[in-house]
């Protein structure tokens, strides 16, 4: 990862809080930042060009879309196995993320995935097929009872510094 | 909130492809065969009414310079708002979820440091009615999908 400058920093830290609604969004955020419109919109272009910025645009609530039931997949899946396996999960639609994680001798499960689907018997059901087609049959899937919390990371808030140093 | 067909349409293209340009709600106007006043109005609805959650860029934190881990702990019952409370009051904290588990308790660090998280994570293991805390840093991701489709009935 390269530093990033000061202004940069500002600029990021301007862009973790929402985008205004209004005709010319980037100008209020460069007003922000303190530099100009063309540089918000020259940096926005490079850091999505080199995936410094992952996606722009609006984050749905997929709750509100009719994605009722989200199920966190847990496997344990041999390492020589993980890779056909991750491809095969990857592959669903119905899967989101999947990610590769240590296991603890309380934990055993090392591949997640998370499955969205209307109801739970839905999200079961699409876990039965991934341990249908891969063969894996030790796992198991546990749903969020409740949301205590969901944020937009704000980066770079003012109490931190880029160099790492936090205050509680 | 129920959505109607203009609705879905800017929900489509606001997820993704956002214009980097002065203009960019003018530019999704065209594309939904609508105005550049109609389209924010309508994306400022359904922020209001929670459908969008924010507008915005999704950043990769590593390449801001972030570390992050996943971390599951054992809560018990009796404790599970006291410590929510404490966990939901760090900014470092972006997610929480209950979960029906012995781990029951499942959050999401971000911090500038290793040295933050564990910080984090001795601080946690020292609130009364937590047990085992695990950290579950990701080893690989294989994939993101953040695009939903927006065609099912939202009512």
């Amino acid at each position: 990862m390269k530093q990033l400058e000061e202004w940069e920093v500002g600029l990021v830290r301007v862009l973790s809080q929402p985008l205004p609604l209004t005709p010319h969004p980037f100008a209020e955020i460069a007003e922000r930042a303190g530099i100009s419109e063309e540089r918000v919109l020259e940096r926005l272009r490079a850091w999505s060009a080199d995936g410094t910025i992952r996606r722009l645009g609006a984050r749905v609530n997929h709750r509100s879309l009719g994605y009722a039931a989200n199920g966190m997949s847990v496997w344990d899946v041999p390492t020589e196995e993980v890779e056909e396996a991750a491809g095969y999960m990857t592959r669903q639609s119905e899967v989101s993320h999947c990610y590769l994680r240590p296991r603890h001798p309380s934990w055993p499960h090392n591949l997640y995935a998370m499955i969205h689907g209307e109801t739970e018997e839905e999200v079961h059901a699409v876990a039965a097929r991934i341990a249908r087609h891969t063969g894996l049959d030790s796992y198991r899937v546990l749903f969020s009872s409740r949301e205590l919390k969901k944020s937009v990371p704000r980066y770079f808030a003012e109490e931190e510094s880029a160099t790492g140093d936090v205050q509680a | 909130m129920t959505l109607d067909d203009l609705d879905r349409r800017i929900l489509q293209v606001v997820q993704s492809g956002f214009p980097i340009e002065s203009r960019p709600f003018q530019a999704l106007a065209a594309g939904v065969e609508s105005t550049e006043e109609e389209v924010i109005a309508r994306i400022r609805q359904l922020q209001g009414s929670g459908v969008i959650r924010e507008v915005g860029p999704v950043f990769n934190l590593q390449k801001l310079g972030y570390t992050s881990t996943l971390c599951a702990a054992q809560v018990a019952e009796p404790f599970v708002e006291s410590v929510a409370v404490v966990l939901n009051g760090l900014h470092e904290v972006t997610h929480n979820y209950l979960r029906d588990d012995s781990f029951n308790m499942w959050f999401t660090l971000i911090a500038l440091s290793q040295e933050r998280i564990d910080t984090i994570l001795d601080r946690i293991r020292g609130e009364e009615g937590v047990g085992e805390v695990l950290s579950l840093p990701a080893e690989r991701m294989f994939k993101i999908k953040v695009h939903f489709h927006t065609t099912k009935d939202s009512e």
